[in-house]
């Protein structure tokens, strides 16, 4: 069986080696690029979010490489996330295409009704396949986000630019080919090694700006512009506050090991946003309250346009940033969004908060002062 | 103590409650005037744009009543049914109206409506009673038995004799759109000048209750979509509505909407009948809007002859 899957930033490297531990052939979309845009626009209704049109271009795209099955992810409210598998099934057999959809959730039947369909699709489904399978996909992406977090604050004060994105891309590569365990640590700790080598500017303060908002924009780095690379090349430290390994291990681990996990959070966002709103609305709020508090210089909103959790937390971040004295500003991004206006607005946020850090400091640059 | 009940969002059908229940705690209640155009503006001026309008009318209530009572009332509705959501605005409605009129954020309280947390209306509204500060005694035993406000305006529209075959317009939306004349230009007034007959979705019989939503693979977690699916099935139905044509009624970006909007358009595309989707924002104009509707209502009445 060929399955396929949805892009969503790096994600692909553990559904890949997920998939062929499970004993299928794993149909890796093309990259999201233009095409698949328009191809998803194309399909879906107006109004869907940008990751629901994206998601419909990754598996045309992927069953015109001869997919038969689709991997996707599903939930229960209210945010359409949930829905999305439903309504791009009938949006697909409309245009013509006709996958199975294996959608990971609670059944709405029986369980045993889903294990029927494990074992049709996948043929390697003994407890012992299945285990080693999520293991090898686990150490490959919190690999990934280790890697991630270092290069972010690595790039912004790398001494030769370009050489972090680089190694990043090596990296990937070299992450994505290999198979046994052993290979897989080897490749992680050396590429991690290399990170840190790599010679950076010293008596440097970079920015610092947190990157919240919705998980798929967040993530997603051929829709949100290469943020991150951006951001990094102007001398920026970002932190990402979505890691794909984060969101795996709170989902799964902690609602069974310490199912009060979220209390500490809605308690940082209580004063701003009361009530769980779905999807990552209260996150996106308690982020950036915890980045007032942690003295970030300045907090990035990315959201698909008409996602209606984040305009929930929209509404807050005034209030936020006006309390907790914090710059932040807002990114919708949808299929009509282009990268020149983007970089602008990017750009001019962060001449504001250079500008704003230099008053902090006595209206001289630091690095000026340490004379480097 | 006075009381402010906004006339928008749910109030259609749960305001005919709410304002007995206050009566009966022997506190005045004050409820905002229907919407007009100024007030529109006046809650589209102090939200963000990416709210949708029945959000924006709905500050522009609470904008108008705040001034003239001692609280306002801001339903919190989260789940009105088992497993099922409320749109994430409705989730988070106090706090949207805390960040956008912070002026008024002592005179607010919420009555939190979640049924999967034991908050059903009456708990939620005897909770709200208690944290006013009034006294055990004071508050009603049970819900009052009230009419929903919308349906008056069901009676007056149904029930035009019926000696010639009229055409029949099924009408789709939520109830804020169907029953705020602002918000939606008074289509349905409008629909009654061309002698067209229309059913709405409050009056799809219980039979028909969870027929459109079980042919989903999964259940569906929206109240007000559960509704519209329901309603579209019977509303095809040949033991139903049989309806001659669809008109879907929308504020403009409506999140869940896209969704089973997408899903109902289908339905409606594969049993031939047409669908005319009316989307409302703050700058929709009227003249555009009735000339749709009377190209529609023609297109109809064209079919119908032919066949």
């Amino acid at each position: 069986m060929k399955v396929t899957f949805p892009h969503i930033g790096n994600g692909y490297i553990p559904f890949n080696i997920l998939l062929r531990e499970l004993g299928v052939e794993p149909i890796m979309p093309p990259f999201v690029s233009q095409k698949t845009i328009e191809l998803g626009t194309q399909y879906s209704p107006e109004f869907a979010c940008f990751p629901f049109k994206i998601n419909i271009g990754n598996f045309i795209e992927g069953m015109e490489q001869g997919a038969e099955v689709v991997l996707m992810a599903g939930g229960i409210g209210p945010c359409r996330f949930g829905f999305y598998g439903e309504v791009q099934r009938e949006i697909l057999a409309e245009a013509g295409y006709f996958p199975e959809f294996f959608v990971l959730e609670a059944p709405k039947t029986h369980p045993r009704e889903l294990w029927e369909k494990i074992k049709r699709i996948f043929p390697k489904h003994r407890f012992r396949d299945i285990a080693r399978a999520i293991y090898k996909a686990w150490v490959k992406g919190e690999g990934l986000d280790r890697f991630d977090r270092l290069a972010n604050r690595i790039r912004a004060i790398e001494l030769k630019s370009g050489e972090v994105n680089a190694l990043q891309d090596d990296f990937y590569r070299k992450l994505d080919a290999a198979v046994t365990l052993r290979e897989i640590r080897r490749v992680r700790d050396t590429a991690l090694a290399q990170l840190q080598k790599i010679p950076v500017k010293r008596n440097v303060k970079p920015l610092r700006i947190l990157l919240l908002g919705e998980i798929y924009m967040v993530l997603e780095q051929n829709v949100n512009f290469h943020l991150e690379r951006r951001l990094g090349e102007m001398g920026v430290e970002v932190h990402r506050t979505i890691y794909f390994s984060d969101w795996f291990k709170d989902q799964l681990l902690r609602s069974i090991f310490d199912p009060n996990w979220r209390e500490s959070m809605l308690a940082t966002a209580r004063p701003y946003l009361g009530h769980f709103v779905g999807g990552h609305g209260l996150e996106t709020v308690a982020h950036a309250v915890s980045g007032g508090i942690n003295n970030f210089d300045g907090l990035i909103q990315l959201a698909p346009f008409t996602c209606m959790p984040e305009i929930v937390a929209m509404q807050a971040l005034p209030t936020v940033s006006h309390d907790l004295n914090i710059p932040y500003m807002t990114l919708i991004i949808d299929e009509h969004s282009a990268e020149a206006g983007v970089m602008t607005r990017i750009e001019a946020f962060v001449d504001l908060l250079e500008h704003q850090s230099n008053k902090k400091f006595g209206g001289s640059n630091l690095e000026v002062i340490s004379g480097s | 103590m006075k009381i402010g009940i906004p006339q928008a969002l749910l109030y259609h059908w749960y305001g005919g409650v709410w304002r007995d229940f206050w009566q009966a705690c022997d506190c005045e209640t004050l409820i905002s005037e229907e919407t007009d155009r100024e007030l529109l503006l006046s809650g589209a001026e102090v939200a963000v744009d990416e709210l949708c309008l029945p959000i924006k009318i709905f500050l522009g209530h609470v904008q108008s009543l705040a001034e003239q009572v001692d609280w306002v009332m801001i339903p919190h509705l989260v789940k009105i049914q088992p497993k099922a959501y409320l749109c994430p605005k409705f989730l988070g409605l106090p706090d949207i109206v805390r960040h956008t009129l912070p002026r008024y954020k002592d005179k607010m309280f919420s009555v939190t409506v979640d049924v999967d947390e034991h908050k059903d209306m009456y708990r939620a509204l005897y909770s709200a009673a208690i944290k006013l500060g009034l006294s055990k005694k004071q508050i009603p035993s049970e819900l009052p038995r009230a009419i929903e406000p919308f349906r008056n305006k069901i009676s007056k529209s149904t029930g035009i004799s019926s000696d010639v075959p009229m055409l029949k317009l099924g009408i789709l939306g939520h109830p804020y759109c169907l029953y705020d004349t602002c918000l939606n230009m008074d289509v349905l007034h409008e629909l009654q000048r061309y002698g067209v007959d229309y059913v709405l979705p409050e009056q799809c019989p219980s039979e028909f209750k969870g027929r459109g939503t079980s042919r989903l693979s999964k259940e569906l977690f929206w109240s007000l979509g559960r509704l519209q699916l329901d309603a579209a099935e019977w509303m095809i139905a040949a033991d139903g509505a049989a309806v001659d044509g669809f008109i879907d009624i929308l504020p403009f970006a409506c999140g869940p909407e896209a969704i089973i909007g997408d899903l109902l358009e289908r339905r409606i595309k594969n049993a031939g009948i047409p669908l005319l989707r009316l989307y409302f924002e703050e700058q929709s104009g009227e003249a555009g809007v009735i000339t749709r509707l009377e190209a529609f209502v023609d297109l109809i009445k064209y079919r119908r002859k032919l066949s």
